[in-house]
C-alpha cells in the first residue's frame, strides 16, 4: 500500500515538476495550431478592422493609397512574361520525353498549397522549388540555380495554377524539429542591427520603415514568387530571407538552405487557411 | 594671468604630458615593424576565429567579412594602420556576433506569441 502510495505520489511529482519545467520555458510547449491561433489573435487585435485573409495582399492590405497604386500596376501585371514563359517550360518535355508534371499530384496544376511538406522518410523539409529540382534530377536533366530565371518561371506558373486554393500544410510528429528550428529562426534577432524577423512583422507590423510600411507576418507566404520592381524580376521567398536577412547585418543562407526551409515551413504553417495568390508584384 | 616672464612654466607640463601620451600609446608606429606584422596577424587571427565560430551558430553579420579582407589587404600592402584599425573592428563584430547567437539561444523564447 505504502509503496502504491509512494509512487504515486512520485508519478504525479515527475509530472508536476516536467509540468513546470515546461511552462517555465515560454513557446516551448506550444504546438503548431496553437500558434497559428496566436498569430491570427494578435493581428486580430492588431488590425480590428481587416479580416486576416486580406492581409494576403501584404502592405496593401495596410495602406489605402498604396492598395490603389497597387491594383492599378496589377492592371498589367509584371510577372505575366514569367507565367507564360513557365506554362510553355512546364510543358516541354526532357530528354526521356516525360516532363514536370509526371513529378506531381495532379500533373503538377494547382498544388502548392501542398507546399512546403515534410519528408518523413528523408527527414527534411521539401518546398516546391526543391521539388522542381529533383524531378529535374530525376529525369535527367541539370538542377537549376535557385535564382535563375527559368525556376522563377516554372515556380511563377505552378503558383499561378494554385492561386485561390487555401494552404493545407500539416506538421507530424516527425517534422516538429524541423517546424521549431525554422520558429526559433523566426524570433531570434540577428545581424548588427539585432532585429528578428519578428521585429519588423509582429512587433512593428503596420508601423512604417522610412516611407514603407510594414506588413504583417501573416499573409507572408501566400504570394511567392513574387515579381519586385526592385529586382526586376520574379524572384522567390528565400531570396527575400536572403535580402531580409543582409538589411539588418546579418550574413545571408543559401536559397533552399536547411534553416531557410525549415523557416519557410513555420512561416507557411502560420498562413494555414489563407488563400494562395501568387505571383504577385510588390514594390 | 599668464606670465609672459615663465614660459616654460605651462609649456614644460603640456610637453610632458605630450610625450608621456605619445610613448603610453599602443601604436603599431612605435613598434619595430616585424612586432607590429605580428601583432596585426594575431588580432586577425582571433578575429578570423570567432567569425567561423558566428558563422557556425548561424549568426555572422556581414561587416565581419568585408574588415577582415581589408585587414588582410592593408597588411599585405603594408599600412600596418590601417590593417589594424580594420583588424579591430572585424574582431569586435566578430567577438559581438557570437555574444548574440549565445544570448538568442534562449531569449527567442520570449518573443514567440501565445
Amino acid at each position: 500500500m505504502l509503496r502504491k502510495i509512494g509512487a504515486k505520489l512520485l508519478a504525479s511529482g515527475v509530472v508536476a515538476s516536467t509540468v513546470v519545467f515546461m511552462t517555465s520555458i515560454p513557446g516551448a510547449i506550444a504546438s503548431p495550431e496553437s500558434d497559428r491561433l496566436a498569430f491570427v489573435k494578435f493581428y486580430e487585435e492588431r488590425f480590428p478592422d481587416i479580416e486576416i485573409a486580406a492581409h494576403k495582399d501584404g502592405s496593401y492590405a495596410l495602406d489605402d493609397a498604396k492598395r490603389e497604386q497597387w491594383l492599378e500596376m496589377e492592371d498589367f501585371p509584371p510577372y505575366e512574361i514569367e507565367v507564360d514563359e513557365g506554362e510553355a517550360l512546364f510543358a516541354t518535355p526532357f530528354a526521356n520525353g516525360k516532363s514536370y508534371g509526371s513529378c506531381f499530384d495532379n500533373e503538377g496544376v494547382g498544388v502548392k498549397q501542398n507546399f512546403p511538406y515534410y519528408d518523413i522518410e528523408r527527414k527534411q523539409v521539401v518546398t516546391m522549388e526543391l521539388a522542381i529540382n529533383e524531378c529535374r534530377e530525376a529525369n535527367g536533366e541539370t538542377a537549376l540555380d535557385y535564382d535563375s530565371e527559368e525556376m522563377g518561371s516554372v515556380s511563377a506558373y505552378m503558383a499561378f495554377t494554385s492561386r485561390g486554393n487555401k494552404f493545407q500544410i500539416s506538421v507530424p510528429d516527425e517534422g516538429l524539429k524541423a517546424y521549431e528550428m525554422g520558429k526559433q529562426f523566426y524570433y531570434e534577432r540577428r545581424g548588427q542591427l539585432d532585429f528578428a524577423c519578428s521585429s519588423c512583422h509582429v512587433q512593428s507590423a503596420g508601423g512604417q520603415l522610412r516611407a514603407e510600411v510594414l506588413s504583417a507576418a501573416i499573409g507572408h507566404a501566400t504570394n511567392w514568387p513574387t515579381y519586385r520592381f526592385k529586382w526586376e524580376r520574379v524572384g522567390s521567398l528565400h531570396k527575400r530571407f536572403i535580402e531580409c536577412n543582409e538589411q539588418v547585418g546579418a550574413e545571408g543562407f543559401a536559397q533552399q538552405s536547411e534553416i531557410y526551409r525549415n523557416l519557410e515551413y513555420f512561416l507557411t504553417y502560420m498562413n494555414n487557411g489563407m488563400e494562395l495568390n501568387g505571383p504577385a508584384s510588390r514594390k | 594671468m599668464f606670465n609672459r616672464s615663465q614660459p616654460t612654466a605651462i609649456v614644460l607640463p603640456v610637453f610632458f604630458m605630450v610625450f608621456l601620451l605619445a610613448s603610453c600609446a599602443d601604436s603599431e608606429e612605435t613598434l619595430p615593424a616585424d612586432a607590429a606584422q605580428e601583432s596585426v596577424q594575431n588580432i586577425i587571427s582571433q578575429a578570423e576565429t570567432a567569425y567561423e565560430e558566428a558563422k557556425r551558430l548561424g549568426h555572422a553579420w556581414t561587416k565581419t567579412n568585408g574588415f577582415l579582407q581589408e585587414a588582410r589587404s592593408a597588411l599585405a600592402a603594408g599600412n600596418k594602420i590601417e590593417a589594424r584599425m580594420a583588424a579591430d573592428r572585424a574582431l569586435f563584430t566578430a567577438r559581438a556576433s557570437v555574444n548574440q547567437a549565445n544570448r538568442e539561444k534562449d531569449a527567442w523564447r520570449d518573443r514567440v506569441l501565445k
